[in-house]
């Protein structure tokens, strides 16, 4: 009995020519099945869709290195004209188009990285001599309500990621420079809990009818990364900068490392049973992989610098861990498909 | 067009389940080692074989000190890791054995590159002969990917080095030959994978190499390359595409015509790197091949990022450039849209997956 889904697989060029060059293809045919192939492909929709994306991202991109370049010929008038009533007309154009819509969807994200521009070029034209941080907190503050109106899981990622800027600009500004008040492993500690606080939320939001929108795997895969990363850096820093950090506290140290050894844990199984993602679960896998080969080879490597051995030693640990990894991945993998399948069957 | 629609108008020869096992053969293969496993034995060979090379280098230089030692030395290796490679089966053996290889090259190429009095070339001369050796021995896909790999980073690092220019072009030409042989049917199929996925990201390497103002040469060196290379990217992918689409009408001349001036274009204000990952994008939706779709939107956005720090053009420049391209593209998107439905709402839009 034939599989349905694999007979019905729209076949891309490489699988036409693997079954050509097996001779499974009628030879007197070929040039006929190979047309019929050519005339399958929708360049039109390609065409415009990456027409639509490429302008758009090209034109906002234009505009942000026009007001980067700060150009002297432009009066600062001219200039909050321009962006004010960029910023205006695509706000318009994106409730008159409907933010329903995918186009008054995309008009609002572009309004959003408009008002962008507009607070950066209003400080450099009045050099109101404001930490670059606020101006991404204030751009966050402002799109605010954009976002819980359009209901797009982009939008929403766009603010999560000015949010997460202003944030660290925040931790290196203010509070690092500071030295009484937090060092860099409790700014990266305080990182991670926003970013899994969104993760968290989302996988939350995401799961009911209302925010179907918001479905996206690679939303899950970017907050993911970017969470383990927070945390990873904690680790990496006390595995091989202690002694920057020798006569201060070291609890953020421990704290971090507890909350990276949870956060790869409770990822792991989270996105393996739960919320099947390979993605997600081999970023968990990786990270600890690559974690612990950097401590062994700070802890070994220590000592028997100049020996052989030691360098031995830690290759054939990085062997055994990278080995250790790729098993639990194909484990995954392979889990993941069965249910997949049992799900559709 | 799927297997059914061959089936039914009598295109196949023999029956539909030959066809079907064949193919689903190399898919089960795909989901038996998923891409990311792979990059995970590969980056970890990688990391492990740095350690290996250490421990080689450490543990025999000490006792012979001879460069000779370390290139037979890796030699050995490097046939002892492809041998274990060809014979055993099983993740950890094939972990060990790329590991080994790692090791085995970086020997090798240490040796040579000491033999020959911290020249590149002689790496990249090892690198040559070694590459079709190793590529035919092996059966894993990490090693043949990685054998490419080397001929053309020695090649990058030769021509940075030695400021060999003509090589340079040479290098880009060959690789965007490789490529178009690799990506227009001629040499396609799994044994070849390898070699076209490697030859592109090292055609990328080679166009991120020219399109930055690097510290260790003047500001005109590199410049020069950028147009002869996005002359030969833009000829390279707007031919591949003309290729694969002729004689079907689908694609029109005028189009494809029109798709060479575009990355003609954007190759002359400087980023070649972003003419080529458009290019990509359009060979691969030919090809319906989305891993090769994501390497060229990967490498569109990196080139991006690139473009926006080069110094060869001024900012202001760069802005008139991207506003240009931008606006023409959103004209062209609006006049292709009058013959489209009407968009969806975007709440009757199917979901990704189930809810939970």
């Amino acid at each position: 009995m034939q599989d349905g889904d694999s007979l019905d697989k729209p076949l891309s060029r490489t699988e036409l020519e693997r079954l050509d060059r097996e001779g499974l293809l009628s030879p007197e045919k070929r040039e006929e099945i190979f047309s019929r192939y050519r005339e399958s492909i929708d360049w039109a929709g390609w065409i415009s869709k990456w027409a639509g994306a490429l302008g758009g991202i090209f034109l906002l991109a234009g505009v942000l290195f026009f007001f980067a370049s700060n150009w002297k010929e432009m009066s600062p008038f001219l200039r909050f004209g321009v962006l004010e009533g960029g910023v205006l007309l695509a706000a318009t154009a994106a409730l008159v188009c409907g933010l329903r819509k995918r186009l008054g969807n995309w008009l609002l994200v572009a309004a959003s990285v408009l008002t962008g521009v507009l607070i950066a070029v209003f400080g450099q034209v009045y050099q109101t001599g404001a930490d670059a941080f606020e101006v991404f907190a204030l751009w966050a503050a402002l799109i605010f309500l954009w976002v819980l109106a359009a209901k797009f899981a982009p939008l929403w990622m766009l603010w999560v990621v000015v949010a997460e800027t202003a944030l660290i600009l925040f931790a290196g500004q203010v509070m690092v420079p500071k030295d009484n008040w937090v060092t860099w492993p409790v700014a990266f500690l305080g990182l991670a809990d926003f970013t899994i606080g969104m993760l968290v939320l989302w996988e939350w939001l995401q799961s009911k009818e209302r925010f179907a929108w918001l479905r996206g795997e690679w939303i899950r895969i970017a907050l993911v990364i970017t969470s383990l990363f927070w945390l990873s850096i904690i680790v990496w820093m006390w595995i091989f900068e202690t002694w920057r950090y020798r006569d201060k506290p070291q609890w953020p140290f421990w704290a971090g490392t507890l909350a990276w050894m949870l956060a790869v844990g409770i990822g792991f199984w989270f996105y393996s049973k739960k919320r099947p993602s390979l993605i997600s679960v081999s970023a968990c896998v990786l990270v600890a992989a690559g974690t612990m080969v950097c401590w062994l080879a700070r802890w070994i490597l220590d000592s028997s610098f100049d020996g052989g051995f030691g360098w031995l030693m830690v290759g054939m640990c990085a062997i055994g861990l990278f080995t250790g990894a790729a098993f639990l991945i194909i484990r995954a993998a392979k889990q993941i498909s069965g249910e997949a399948e049992k799900r559709e069957s | 067009m799927t297997l059914r629609d061959l089936h039914t108008l009598g295109l196949l020869k023999g029956p539909v389940e030959g066809a079907d096992a064949l193919l689903a053969a190399d898919s089960k293969a795909e989901s038996d080692a998923p891409w990311i496993a792979r990059f995970a034995l590969g980056f970890g060979a990688w990391l492990a074989g740095v350690f290996l090379t250490g421990a080689v280098v450490v543990g025999f230089e000490a006792i012979f000190n001879s460069e000779t030692v370390l290139l037979l030395l890796g030699l050995i290796i490097l046939a002892g890791g492809t041998a274990l490679m060809h014979f055993k089966r099983g993740i950890f053996a094939q972990q060990l054995a790329l590991a080994w290889n790692f090791a085995g090259y970086f020997c090798v190429m240490i040796g040579t590159h000491d033999l020959t009095r911290d020249d590149f070339l002689g790496g990249l001369i090892a690198a040559v002969i070694l590459c079709p050796i190793i590529y035919w021995l092996s059966r894993n896909a990490v090693q043949r990917f990685l054998s490419v790999a080397w001929v053309w980073a020695l090649l990058m690092f030769h021509c940075g080095d030695a400021r060999q220019g003509v090589l340079l072009f040479v290098g880009i030409l060959l690789l965007v030959a490789v490529v178009f042989g690799g990506l227009s049917g001629w040499k396609s199929g799994p044994f070849w994978r390898p070699t076209i996925t490697s030859c592109l990201i090292g055609l990328f390497g080679f166009l991120w190499l020219i399109s930055e103002e690097w510290q260790w040469v003047s500001d005109s060196y590199y410049s020069q390359f950028r147009l002869p290379a996005g002359i030969v990217v833009a000829l390279g992918f707007s031919g591949l595409l003309w290729f694969l689409t002729r004689p079907s009408t689908s694609v029109g001349t005028t189009r494809l015509v029109l798709l060479g001036i575009v990355l003609l274009a954007v190759a002359w204000v400087g980023a070649p790197g972003i003419a080529a990952a458009v290019g990509l994008m359009a060979v691969a939706h030919e090809r319906r091949d989305r891993w090769l779709e994501w390497l060229g939107i990967l490498a569109l956005i990196w080139f991006l990022i690139v473009f926006y720090y080069f110094l060869g053009v001024p900012l202001f420049e760069k802005s008139l450039w991207l506003m240009g391209i931008g606006v023409t593209l959103l004209i062209v998107r609006i006049f292709l849209s009058r013959d489209e439905p009407e968009p969806m709402l975007l709440a009757d839009d199917k979901p990704e997956h189930d809810s939970p």
